[in-house]
């Protein structure tokens, strides 16, 4: 799968997991079956299309829509403006390593540091920082707040979060932001080397060292025979000789004089200067080539393939392996399951694996109230967590029995992979809704989605402790919070506010 | 004999703290909209005239009652060997396994065993179904006589009816409406009758409590309106006098002076609002700082008195002045005496002329400059009504009501204009003693003190024209 196909994935993915919806919608999945490409789609592919769905069917508002090209047509830019970047870079680097020729010499110190040092400190620093960002990507929503900011401000704070969220989840930001860094430094000393090559192909230059450290010549003679050691077997290539060091030495430089900051060659030393600038030429491509630019060739490759294995490994995770569960046209066999399962005594049910659960959607549980009509769900935006269209209905607070043979199914195979718990708002936030919440977050799994959904709020509004009506959705919303379920998963059928 | 025991039980947060409050006049009880605020119960004791009359059991509220009510038929035991209600609570209360669980329960069944009578708690806003039917049913095991209490109350879709045929079928027979909010006397006393019949041997101690709590209402009317009275002889006898090296200071001091000298105006007509709100019960702020908010006092003051639209409101009509000079047989001497003599213009100037006037009478002689007293002849009127208002707002507030008071909310009641003569009379003389007036000053005049009775009766008279308003509500 490509890299733009598994944002689209992730996006998808990210966006159920900010809505506390399903993680396998079953009415996308519908959609998916139904789809022509479906039966020849191999996993990966099967995934894309549930993704693809999803978005069309449950993010019709146009701005998630455009959330998730944003972040594509952002990669699209990058993988241009990247390489542009590099070229740009090494043509100036290159300029700065390169004085007109009849100014001053060229220093061999400064090539070298341009050349290796340079591209060599940032892929120490790369690699550590993406060894630190494989852990812990928080920072990087910052970066994703910038991505959206190009998109205007709408974007920014839903999908820039969105978006934080695509980049921390799937840990593929860490090889990704390597892999354009490397791709900038081939790219950067590729130009310096090919436009090193060209110049020095139709222009004589004179090279040089010196050093504010008191640097020998033998000890630069020696820095050099390490540095072009593995390059000395290439024909026309050889470590710099003792002599050559010697005399390009920039005291020892037989100057002429100078004529208003201009220096002039003197052609005493014309010949000995043919020799050197052949020897310096060759030996410090070669050297770039070999220390700096091979080992950055190496890393886009294996950044690459770190960003293949983090995909295939966020496609071989239990939320895709749920979304292909579902999708596989066998639903049935679910049913022969427990078989296998269940090896010993199946008098206890243990609590079934969410992935047992794939496809079934969220049920809405009723706790003492009426069901909420499908209206006050399309509203409130219920309807696109994935419902099951399951209603069941717990009568009165005071019947146990229901609510264990509520909790049950909950966690059986048979059971949803979340659920909508219904009360009255009116009914008093206390303990033993407060229990109930919680078994119903321990039948279905702490990392599945529960949603408490309040009703009744425009009579409780009109009733005499309407004023309160604040207080009482933040009691409901403590109460919620304490069973596990975050509040911002706690919906009124009202606003808060007026 | 001991002060009768009534224990309040019902279901979280249905009120019954709340119900406390307002029945003992206590407005710092700690009252939240989060269920499980009260955590063990306590004996509040009710004393009138240093007398303890009357004792509530406040406890926490039920939240598993039918677990409980299971676990009693469980160890209720069989036949020859089954335990009294009390019995198995008494089990229940022992049983450790069940304490960390059900320790709100258990105070609360703690609470109800001490107690003379039960008093349900329901709020009728909620369905007479499930837990709250376990919760009668195992309050009645306790064997104390209960009556229900329907909090909560408002016209319409309430579920009355049907709390009370829920509560007839469980047994209990004496059931009243009394909400903790509103709480009108006609309830409370209701509820006070009820009690009397269910324990006859108490009913003396309701008729007292009749008696005192008379007295008490008749003392408070009074003070109030003592308050009320210093307030507005203090504001209206007010000058602020400063003295100055010369003549040019002082007028450069003027706006100054005219800010300062507002301001401690408006700072003594709060602190006169603040004695109202403490003769009523109001003075303290809860714990949680949900209750009375004595800071929204200076923040709720919504109208200032320096305000044109306040003067409109609280001000006297032009036909009840029109009206004092018929009175006094000179309409312009009346006006005139407080520097409104712009009205006489004609028809059409007279209205605007009676909202503006001169308000501020500014003098500087030789360096002293003086500011005030204000001499609008609305003046005294809007002082009176604000106060008033205030009054209003507390005098027959429930205890359980947790809201800001705010003042200048409502309209100013009209003053008859044998009262406004009289109001203008008084206030026509204070503004005449700048020494009178206690604000940065101990007044201690003689002729003051017969003022302010004067000013008194005033304010009594409207007051008493008021509550029987309020009463009728
Ligand atoms: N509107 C209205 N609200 C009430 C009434 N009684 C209590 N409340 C509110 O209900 C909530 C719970 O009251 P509280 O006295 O703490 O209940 P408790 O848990 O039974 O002691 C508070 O927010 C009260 O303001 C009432 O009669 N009318
Ligand atoms: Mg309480």
């Amino acid at each position: 799968m490509t890299l733009r196909d598994f944002v689209l994935v992730e996006f998808a993915r990210a966006w159920q997991e900010e809505q506390g919806a399903a993680r396998v919608d079953p009415e996308v999945v519908g959609l998916v079956r139904e789809h022509s490409a479906f039966q020849e789609a191999s996993g990966p592919e099967r995934l894309l299309l549930y993704a693809q769905a999803l978005l069309h069917l449950r993010l019709d508002d146009g701005e998630g829509q455009a959330a998730a090209q944003s972040i594509r047509g952002t990669l699209s830019a990058a993988s241009i403006l990247v390489p542009l970047l590099g070229v740009l870079a090494g043509t100036a680097m290159l300029g700065a390593a390169l004085p007109p020729p009849d100014v001053r010499p060229v220093s061999v110190f400064q090539f070298v540091a341009e050349g290796v040092l340079l591209p060599g400190v940032f892929l120490v620093w790369t690699l550590l920082i993406t060894q630190a960002l494989a852990g812990s990507v928080g920072r990087l929503h910052w970066v994703a707040w910038l991505l959206t900011l190009v998109r205007g401000r709408a974007l920014r704070t839903r999908v820039g979060a969105l978006a934080g969220r695509v980049l921390k989840r799937s840990g593929v930001t860490g090889p990704l932001f390597a892999n354009f860094s490397h791709i900038f430094w081939v790219c950067s000393l590729g130009t310096f080397l090919g436009l090193g090559l060209w110049r020095f192909a139709f222009t004589d230059y004179l090279f040089s060292w010196s050093s504010t450290l008191s640097f020998t010549g033998e000890q630069v003679h020696r820095l050099f025979g390490v540095l072009s050691a593995p390059v000395a077997w290439i024909p026309g290539v050889d470590a710099p000789s003792m002599e050559q060091v010697r005399l390009s030495e920039f005291g020892s430089l037989g100057l002429a004089g100078e004529t208003g900051g201009a220096y002039v060659q003197s052609t005493a030393d014309a010949l000995a200067d043919q020799g050197l600038r052949k020897g310096w030429v060759s030996v410090l491509l070669a050297i770039v080539a070999v220390w700096g630019l091979l080992p950055r060739i190496l890393a886009v490759f294996t950044s690459r393939a770190a960003v293949g294995r983090r995909i295939r490994r966020s496609l071989e995770d239990p939320t895709s392996r749920m979304i292909l569960a579902a999708l596989s046209p066998a639903p049935s066999a679910r049913g022969a399951e427990p078989d296998r399962s269940e090896p010993h005594a199946p008098s206890h049910p243990e609590p079934a694996s969410i992935t047992d659960r794939a496809g079934r959607g969220l049920d809405v549980l009723t706790f003492a109230t009426d069901p909420p009509s499908p209206a006050v769900l399309d509203r409130l935006r219920l309807s696109r967590l994935g419902l099951s269209g399951t209603v069941a209905a717990i009568a009165s607070d005071d019947d146990d029995d229901a609510m264990d043979a509520a909790i049950a199914h909950l966690g059986s195979a048979d059971g949803p992979e979340g659920a909508v718990v219904t009360f009255g708002v009116e009914a008093i936030p206390d303990g033993l809704k407060e229990e109930f919440i919680a078994r119903v977050v321990g039948a279905v799994g702490r990392d599945a989605a529960v949603h408490v959904l309040l009703t009744g709020g425009e009579r409780f509004k009109r009733s005499p402790r309407g004023s309160r009506f604040a207080q009482r959705l933040t009691a409901w919303r403590d109460v919620a919070h304490r069973a596990g379920v975050p509040a911002e998963r706690v919906h009124s059928d009202v606003e808060e506010s007026s | 004999m001991s002060a009768l025991v009534i224990a309040l039980a019902g279901h979280a947060n249905v009120g019954k703290t709340s119900l406390v409050s307002a029945l003992t006049r206590d407005a710092t009880l700690a009252v939240n909209e989060a269920a499980g605020t009260t955590r063990s119960h306590y004996l509040k004791t009710y004393a009138l005239a240093g007398e303890e009359v009357l004792a509530f059991v406040d406890t926490p509220g039920f939240e598993f009652a039918s677990r409980i009510n299971k676990w009693l038929d469980a160890h209720g035991g069989e036949g020859s060997d089954r335990l009294d209600g009390r019995a198995v609570l008494a089990a229940f209360l022992e049983d450790a396994d069940t304490t960390a669980r059900h320790d709100k329960e258990k105070e609360a069944l703690r609470g109800v065993l001490r107690a003379d009578v039960i008093a349900y708690v329901a709020d009728v806003v909620l369905d007479p179904e499930g837990q709250v039917v376990q919760e009668v049913r195992l309050l009645r095991r306790a064997g104390v006589p209960m009556i229900g209490v329907l909090n909560n109350l408002h016209a319409g879709d309430d579920q009355s009816e049907r709390w009370v045929e829920m509560l007839r079928r469980e047994g209990v027979d004496n059931i009243v409406r009394l909400d903790a909010l509103r709480f009108p006397a006609a309830q409370e006393e209701s509820f006070f009758v009820a009690l009397g019949v269910m324990r006859p041997e108490h009913g003396a101690t309701f008729e007292r409590i009749k008696a005192l709590r008379a007295t008490l209402d008749e003392q408070n009317l009074v003070r109030a309106a003592v308050a009320t009275a210093e307030t507005l002889v203090d504001c209206l006898a007010f000058q602020h006098v400063t003295s100055h090296g010369t003549e040019e200071e002082a007028k450069r001091y003027r706006s100054t002076a005219n800010e300062r000298f507002k301001e401690m105006l408006r700072q003594r007509e709060e602190a006169g609002f603040r004695s109202i709100a403490d003769i009523y019960g109001f003075a303290e702020t809860a714990l949680e700082g949900e209750s009375l908010e004595v800071r929204s006092w200076s923040g709720a003051v919504t109208d200032d008195l320096f305000d044109p639209d306040a003067l409109r409101r609280y001000g006297v009509s032009a036909g009840t002045l029109a009206a004092v000079g018929a009175l006094t047989g000179s309409f312009v001497d009346v006006l005139g005496g407080f520097g409104v003599g712009t009205l006489i213009g004609g028809v059409s100037g007279a209205a605007a002329g009676l909202w503006l006037g001169r308000r501020v009478s500014t003098s500087i002689d030789a360096g002293t400059l003086k500011v005030g007293p204000v001499d609008a002849v609305q003046f005294p009127s809007v002082l009176l009504n604000r106060s008033v208002d205030c009054w209003r707002q507390v005098a027959r507030r429930s205890h359980a009501d947790r809201a800001d008071v705010e003042v200048g909310a409502g309209d100013g009641e009209r003053l008859d204009p044998r009262e406004v003569q009289s109001l203008i009379r008084l206030a026509r003389k204070c503004s005449k003693r700048p020494e009178w007036s206690g604000i940065g000053g101990r007044p201690g005049d003689p002729d003051r003190s017969r003022t302010v009775d004067g000013m008194t009766e005033v304010v009594e008279a409207l007051l008493r024209k008021q509550l029987a308003q309020l009463d009728q509500r």
